[in-house]
């Protein structure tokens, strides 16, 4: 991306742009404490007669430290994906057929990622496995497995490879030794847990209440076999 | 990232829903070109004026102008892409 000339119709996206990281930021402390700083400095250093007040290497620092925050909450390059990430590959839908029943643990799908298994939801919730889908986010591999109901609700379960992710904050339970977050992001409901030291992502549209969620995702599917 | 690494975002008062949503702005804001990013963070995040932007940044003013023009532009594109459940994945 380059520099490029300002066009009038780009006017209101840029509004619209400008408004929604000035929410964001008045959403989070540590941008907001960064910003009081330099203000606090800037007041300070106010000489009379001279109105370039802030002192270059201390902005240059809060400047830094603000760019470090934003990559550390986004996840700017070479970082780690993030849940969210993950989630929003279940409303890509998929790109391949579901996998099958593993005949040997009916529990089970014949797909895993790293050792952790899609489990097999169809005679004990009447969810069934209706596609995939493989991605790559920041380079790791995601794996998703989309689920239907009989009402034609989609689901999908997603394990992403390598060390799992930051768990993000929210209300949280714990079944045996997994700990499961709910989140919402717009009309999806979240619930994200770790298996076998990877993140597991379980994204359904609102319809599909939470604790159906945390149902399915804390039936590992080695319960039948 | 360390395990009790706690999020920038997290306060008592923000519900799940709007901490991602903070968390998805910046998430779009890392995603942006260096050039970009850093005159959006500059102005729109640390609060600087255009000129310091510019004095700070090594650029004139009409190009921070322009460059946070456009991020703010990538930024609403950016979310619009996000809440609608397309993935910008980095290349």
């Amino acid at each position: 991306m380059g520099d490029h000339e300002l066009h009038p119709t780009d006017e209101a996206a840029a509004e619209r742009g400008r408004a929604i990281v000035q929410a964001a930021v008045a959403q989070t402390r540590a941008p907001l404490a960064l910003r009081e700083r330099i203000e606090a400095d800037r007041t300070a250093r106010r000489p009379a007669r001279r109105r370039w007040a802030l002192g270059g290497s201390l902005a240059t620092g809060a400047i830094a430290a603000i760019v470090a925050v934003v990559l550390a909450v986004g996840g700017g390059a070479g970082t780690a994906p993030t849940v969210a990430q993950a989630a929003a590959l279940a409303r890509l839908g998929p790109t391949a057929s579901a996998p099958a029943v593993d005949p040997a643990h009916p529990g089970l799908l014949r797909r895993s990622v790293e050792g952790v298994t899609y489990p097999s939801w169809q005679d004990q919730f009447t969810w069934k496995a209706s596609g995939a889908r493989e991605d790559k986010l920041d380079g790791r591999r995601a794996v998703t497995v989309f689920y239907d109901d009989p009402a034609h609700a989609r689901i999908g379960y997603t394990i992403v490879a390598g060390k799992a992710l930051d768990e993000p904050s929210g209300p949280g339970r714990w079944q045996g030794s997994e700990h499961y977050v709910v989140l919402k992001r717009g009309q999806r409901t979240i619930v994200t847990w770790r298996r076998g030291g990877h993140t597991c992502v379980l994204s359904g549209p609102a319809s599909v209440p939470s604790e159906r969620l945390l149902a399915l995702a804390s039936w590992s599917g080695t319960e039948v076999s | 990232m360390p395990e009790d690494y706690e999020p920038v975002d997290q306060r008592t008062s923000l519900r799940p829903e709007e901490a991602m949503e903070a968390h998805e702005v910046f998430e779009v804001i890392a995603r942006l070109a260096p050039d970009f990013r850093d005159a959006l963070v500059a102005v729109d995040v640390a609060g600087l004026s255009y000129r310091e932007a510019a004095k700070l940044l090594g650029a004139k003013e009409a190009t921070i102008t322009s460059r946070l023009f456009r991020a703010r532009g990538q930024v609403a594109g950016g979310m619009d892409r996000a809440r609608s459940g397309v993935l910008e994945e980095k290349g």
